[in-house]
This record gives C-alpha cells, structure tokens and sequence, in this order.
C-alpha cells in the first residue's frame, strides 16, 4: 500500500480503534500496525493533532510496570467526526467498486 | 542514535512548544521506547522505527499548526555560534574538572600533559624527515616552478597534518582524563587514579574552605566590637547589683557617642566595652585573633589569586614570545609548534579566568 493511501486512512483507523477501548500510546501503535504497516514517527503526531482538536481526550492512568500511562478516549466531537469519517469512507469505496467494474473489459457487454 | 540522543534531538527541534507540551510528548516517547526495548527491540531499533527526527519533528509541529521551517535561517545563522559555544562550554568544563581534582592528580595531570608536548614536538621530527624526502623528490624530477608549488603544497599538508595529529592526541589526553565530561561527573579512570591519592580533597574545596574561612573570620572582626555595644539585660552577669546598674551605662555611653559621633564616640565606645569585658571576654580574643587570621589569609589569598597566577601568566607568555620568536627565525618549517604555542598562550586567558572566578564565588558564598 503507497504511503499516500495510507496516511488519509489511517485517521479512520486510529479513530476506530479508540472506539473499542481507551488505549495508550504504545498500545494504540501496535493495534494499528497490525493492519497497517505504519512508522510510529506518524502515529504519534496524528494522536497530537486530533487531541487538539479535541477530538480526543487524554488521562493518565497507573499501569502496574513503569511510570503511569496516557490514555486517549474518544470524545463525543471525535465519534461524530469518526462517523461523519466512515460515512465518507464506506461512500467512497462504493463508488471506487462501482468504478472499477465499469472499467473491468470482461464485465463489460 | 540512543534514546538519550534521539529525546535530545527532539526537544531541540520542539523548542518553540510550551515546556509542559515538550515534557508531554518527550514522556510518551521515551515510554514507547522503553516498552518496545522490554517486548526485546535494541535500543537502536526501538528509536529508529521513529525514522528521522526531522521528519517526525515536522509532523508534531504540523499537528500544533506550527510552520515546522519556522527557524530554518536562524539555525543556519546559530550553526558558527553554536560551535563557539560548545567550544567554550567544553573549556568550562576542563577548568571546572582541573579544579575539582585533588592536588596529587593534579600535579600527576600536569607531567602527564608536559610529556604530551614533549612527544608530540619529537613527533615533528618524522613528519619534517619525510616531507623533506617528498619534497626532494619532486624537487630533483620536476622542473623548476611546479616543484615549488607542489613543495609548498606538500607543506601545508603536512602542517595540517601535524596540526590534526596535535589537536587530537590533546582531545583524547583531556577526554581520558575525564576532563571533558561535565563538572562533577568522573570518568572510570578519573575514579581510579583519584583512588590512588592520599589527599582526595578536590583543589577547589581546599581553596573554597580557605576562602570561606577567611571571610568567617573577617565578618568576626567587625561584628565583634558593635555586638558588645548592644544595651540590654545581661543573665550572666556575676552580681546581681552589677547586672542593674550595667545596662544603664552603656545606653548613656551610646548616648554620648551619638552626641559626639566623631571625636569622643569612638573613645566612649571603647569604654563601654570595658565594663562587659569579663562575659564576651572569649569572644574579644576570638576577634583579635581573627584579625591576626586576617592578616595571614590576607597575605595568603593574595599569594594564592595575585601573585601566582600573575607570576605564572608572565612567564608563560614571556616564554611563548620567546619561543614564537625563536620559531619564526627559525623558518616556516616549524609552524607545527608555534601553533602549540599559541594555544597555550590562549590556554592561560581561561584559566586565569576560572582562578579570579574562584576568588568571587568565594565571596558570593559567605
């Protein structure tokens, strides 16, 4: 997958992820890279930039080993942007479909 | 790059973010990299899956709205300074770090570096043999103006390699010595040799504690008169009778020496002392022998910061001209040297610094 397509979806997917649980950073990096192969060096700032804008809310949180941990949990803004963000995605991806099997020569009569 | 390197780095380039937002993102990334080094990454690895600091400095400052180019021209304008200051922080160091050894390391600091020099002017010997072989040599197979120009060429090389070879063998003698590790932090081998002195007291403690006493006992002298002057109950008068009638007196004598502040008042002062002399009695001679203490730190201090350093300066630069001039007559071969010499000449303006540095934090302490 180019980098292109993979930095306009993965806002969505960074997005849905949180919708599961509240998730810390380095937890939130391993769930997505299991379905994109994504730097950390592009995740972390993608997190900074939805919480300004407040899409996102972060708390600290005790963990059991180590310093305590920042969780990021989905604000109503976020999940109404999350939405309004699959909306898009799915609407687009129809018409995408749609396009290549129009262009497909053996759907074709 | 290290973790330590990597979070440095990027602090740099966040610079213009609130503190509390750089600690913020400086925290979460150092958290990342520690959990990945304990799922069994390298340390390398760990920081290298963030890719270029650039990079990923410019998406953080993206993310705040920041234009990431923002001190593009000024960093290039600060690159020269920074070097300077990096320079001078480092010379700080050394003199922070030569100030902080014990006297025995320090002399053994000191041979060690003259026998540096020694080698390293022996080691100019090699280097002029084969340069004179090099450039006669071509001096016998090629005609006449190339052969100079390739002579002076092969001149400056080799300077510069002299040069190079100098300024190195300097850096790893002050880096083995843990010279140039910031103040208070020792290197393994520091340690060692400090194990080995009888006296491991660090020069600067000796000179500090000198300092600070010599300033304790000056504040003694001059408190010690007007502190008998106070009018007041004293408990631990002898007899009760005495005890009424003394604090009377001394409040007329001040009385008197506030009608006569300059003529009489310091005689009057002086009597107003006498009647209390049994009780501070330890106190007065505490300060007269303060006083003599003065006079002998006084003579020490300035034999310590005055003279020495004076005396020390002025042969050293007297003997750098010297031996400038000797080099410069003696011809353009030994260009290797005389940079040594400079440098010593500009070595002996820091340090001079760091020694009257000494004499003011020595006040700015009491």
């Amino acid at each position: 997958m180019t980098t292109q397509f993979k930095k306009g979806v993965l806002e969505l997917v960074v997005l849905l992820a949180v919708t599961k649980k509240d998730m810390y950073g380095y937890e939130l990096v391993s769930e997505v890279s299991r379905f994109i192969d994504v730097g950390e060096g592009t995740i972390y700032p993608l997190l900074k930039r939805l919480t300004n804008e407040r899409y996102f809310e972060t708390y600290l949180a005790e963990s059991s080993e180590g310093p305590p941990r920042k969780y990021y949990h989905l604000t109503r803004r976020g999940s109404m942007y999350k939405d309004d963000l699959l909306r898009q995605w799915i609407d687009f991806r129809e018409k995408v479909d749609l396009f290549i099997k129009e262009c497909d020569p053996h759907e074709q009569k | 790059m290290s973790k330590s390197e990597f979070l440095s780095q990027l602090r740099e380039r966040l610079k213009v973010l609130n503190p509390h937002e750089i600690e913020d993102i400086i925290d979460e990334y150092s958290q990342h990299i520690d959990m990945k080094m304990q799922s069994g990454q390298s340390e390398e690895d760990a920081v290298a899956s963030f890719g270029s600091v650039d990079e990923l400095a410019r998406q953080i400052l993206e993310a705040y709205n920041v234009n990431p180019d923002y001190d593009k021209s000024r960093r290039a304008e600060n690159a020269v300074g920074d070097w300077i200051h990096r320079f001078v922080r480092q010379l700080n160091n050394v003199t922070e770090n030569i100030l902080s050894r014990s006297r025995n390391s320090l002399v053994r600091l000191f041979v060690q570096f003259v026998v540096l020099v020694l080698v390293l002017l022996v080691l100019k010997l090699p280097i002029d043999w084969f340069f004179s072989l090099f450039s006669g040599y071509f001096g016998g197979t090629i005609f006449w103006p190339v052969s100079e120009i390739i002579g002076s060429l092969l001149w400056f090389l080799f300077g510069l390699l002299y040069l190079a070879i100098c300024l190195y063998a300097v850096y790893v003698f002050l880096k083995k010595n843990g010279l140039l590790s910031p103040a208070g932090q020792k290197s393994e081998d520091g340690k060692d040799t400090d194990m080995k002195d009888n006296d491991k007291t660090p020069i600067k403690d000796v000179i500090t504690e000198e300092v600070n006493a010599f300033f304790t006992s000056e504040d003694a002298a001059w408190e010690g008169e007007p502190s008998q002057q106070e009018p007041g109950p004293q408990p631990e008068d002898p007899t009760p009778g005495d005890g009424q009638e003394e604090p009377d007196a001394p409040q007329e004598e001040a009385k008197k020496s506030r009608r006569f502040p300059f003529g009489r008042g310091r005689e009057n002062r002086r009597q107003a002392a006498q009647p209390a002399a049994v009780k501070p009695a330890p106190e007065h001679t505490g300060a007269d022998h303060a006083f003599g203490r003065l006079i002998l730190f006084a003579l020490r201090i300035i034999m310590f910061f005055v003279l020495i350093p004076a005396v020390f300066c002025v042969f050293l630069i007297v003997v750098a001209f010297g031996a400038m001039v000797v080099c410069l007559f003696q011809g353009i071969v030994y260009f290797g040297p005389m940079l040594v010499i400079l440098g010593l000449l500009l070595a002996a303006v820091p340090i001079t610094a760091a020694i009257t540095s000494f004499v003011f934090r020595g006040r700015a302490v009491k």
